[in-house]
């Protein structure tokens, strides 16, 4: 059973194609990256897995299920914002996803939090930007989910927090689960990688194994990831 | 899932309607001992008046704030910032919606009777006397009487009340989901959006009223719906306190307006879902 699948996959915002037919599979046990521009319709890709968009033409499948109640119980989805209740304290905040998620880990999240000396009584207003987005992040992978959706997890932190993340990432990750990361910095992910996803302008450009592309190419994904999206 | 998700914004609400309520009613509580306590005049009545005007300003706060926080709830943690967690959860966006509209329903209720209770404490804390007492129970004694023929109807009338209010809340909720469309100044389209509904409203109301068979059947059933009886030696009229009839057609009009707006926010936030 594939993890996510779209066929003629549209979508379209009044006169503004975000997505136009995408057909994709992607298979789990693999981390996947969802490389391209602003604007190139990764953030709509994901929310239609979501069902947070609802697609113009054409299917999204997660888990041979339509979007929806069912599918969000395995999905482990991290938007490219701070999302969570800024009034909460992280202890209520682990509640909330234990409440809620029936794959929510929470010796996993104490541990991740205690290794950061993130305490469990903080406020998340009152947290730095970086330290908000590592508890957004520990738990997201704090949960054993099919299917893992990263929207752009190291846009906007300092490299040393985009090397704990990505540690974070690797390290909790259900193995069997899939991994989806969407983000426009290739260099700092590329290791880590099993596929890439191109999206160009709504549509894929490239969707090929990771070792396959730069064996191809002769070249790290990320410098022709450069070549492909050069202005 | 429901019941989770309605322990949730229950808890929204109370840590800031609590507090409030607490103020309310300790404020109602001094304010009552003050009336009992001080002289006519004294040189403490300037503090009096200063602690008369906070009360009344939090007695209108509590029923702003729990507006403006039913608003704010669905405004920011539905279509706002929040909205990524909310949509993120394992359950319909009927549901989510169901949680926020009971809660703001159950707040609603509660401020209402928090309001009502800050009154009563002022009162029974104040100068009231054992005579004062006595004739205030006469007084609910005769007021029984008054509306016993009547409690089936009142019944039905505190429910559609309950509904009014649930009203307002579902065309804040399409409103605000409308509203949401726009990619920026969503809080302007919001409102214009309720000034739209309402403008809808009022015209229908001026269809059916300009249909005459309609009108004289409404002017008719309220006609029939009057009557005059005395309460206290005084004569009052009770239109529509006795009538099934009226309380069926003014129940029917506010479930098909809370169905129709709850479709018009389920459609806007479930199948055009636009997250800040």
């Amino acid at each position: 059973m594939a993890a996510i699948v779209c066929n003629g996959l549209t979508k379209k915002f009044g006169k503004t194609t975000a997505l136009h037919q995408v057909d994709l599979k992607l298979e789990p046990g693999r981390i996947v990256g969802l490389a391209g521009p602003n604007g190139s319709g990764k953030t709509t890709l994901i929310k239609l897995a979501q069902h947070m968009l609802v697609p113009t033409d054409g299917e999204i499948m997660v888990n041979d299920r339509t979007p929806g109640p069912e599918t969000k119980a395995h999905v482990a989805y991290l938007p490219d914002r701070d999302f969570l209740p800024d009034w909460m304290k992280v202890d209520a905040l682990i509640r909330l996803y234990e409440k809620f998620y029936e794959d929510f880990n929470r010796e996993t999240a104490e541990i991740m939090l205690r290794n950061l000396d993130i305490s469990p009584d903080m406020v998340f207003k009152k947290m730095s930007k970086g330290t908000r987005e590592k508890v957004q992040l520990i738990l997201t992978m704090s949960r054993k989910a099919d299917v893992y959706l990263l929207d752009e997890p190291i846009a906007g932190v300092d490299p040393a927090a985009r090397d704990y993340i990505i540690r974070t990432i690797i390290s909790n990750y259900n193995p069997e689960g899939l991994v989806l990361i969407s983000t426009h910095l290739i260099a700092d992910i590329e290791s880590v990688l099993d596929e890439v996803i191109f999206l160009k302008e709504g549509e894929i450009v490239l969707h090929e194994n990771a070792d396959d592309l730069r064996m191809r190419v002769n070249k790290s994904v990320d410098e022709y990831f450069r070549e492909v999206f050069a202005c | 899932m429901l019941g989770k998700l309605l322990g949730y914004e229950m808890k929204a609400y109370g840590r800031i309607l609590v507090p409030i309520y607490i103020a309310l009613i300790a404020l109602a509580a001094i304010l009552g001992i003050s009336f009992k306590l001080l002289p006519e005049k004294t040189t403490l009545s300037v503090i009096f008046a200063f602690a008369l005007i906070v009360y009344i300003l939090l007695l209108v706060a509590v029923g702003a704030v729990t507006t403006i926080l039913g608003i704010s709830r669905y405004y920011n943690n539905m279509l706002g910032r929040e909205g990524y967690l909310m949509f993120s959860l394992p359950v319909r966006t009927s549901t989510l919606m169901t949680a926020k509209t009971l809660a703001a329903l159950i707040w609603t209720i509660f401020g209402a009777i928090v309001g009502f209770a800050a009154i009563a404490t002022t009162f029974v804390l104040g100068k009231f006397t054992n005579a004062d007492y006595a004739q205030l129970g006469e007084v609910f004694e005769m007021l029984f009487k008054f509306i016993k023929p009547y409690t089936g109807h009142i019944i039905l009338w505190i429910g559609i009340m309950i509904l009014a209010v649930l009203v307002i809340i579902v065309r804040v909720y399409a409103a605000v989901s409308i509203g949401s469309q726009w990619s920026s100044h969503r809080l302007v389209g919001s409102i214009l959006a309720y000034i739209g509904i309402k403008l809808v409203e009022v015209i229908i109301a001026n269809i059916f009223q300009a249909i005459d068979p309609v009108r004289e059947w409404f002017d008719n059933l309220l006609a029939k719906s009057t009557e005059v009886s005395s309460f206290m030696s005084t004569t009052v009229s009770t239109t529509g306190l006795g009538s099934w009839a009226l309380q069926l057609v003014v129940l029917a009009i506010i479930l098909i307006e809370i169905i129709v707006y709850w479709l018009l926010a389920w459609y806007f936030t479930d199948r055009k879902l636009n997250l800040a």
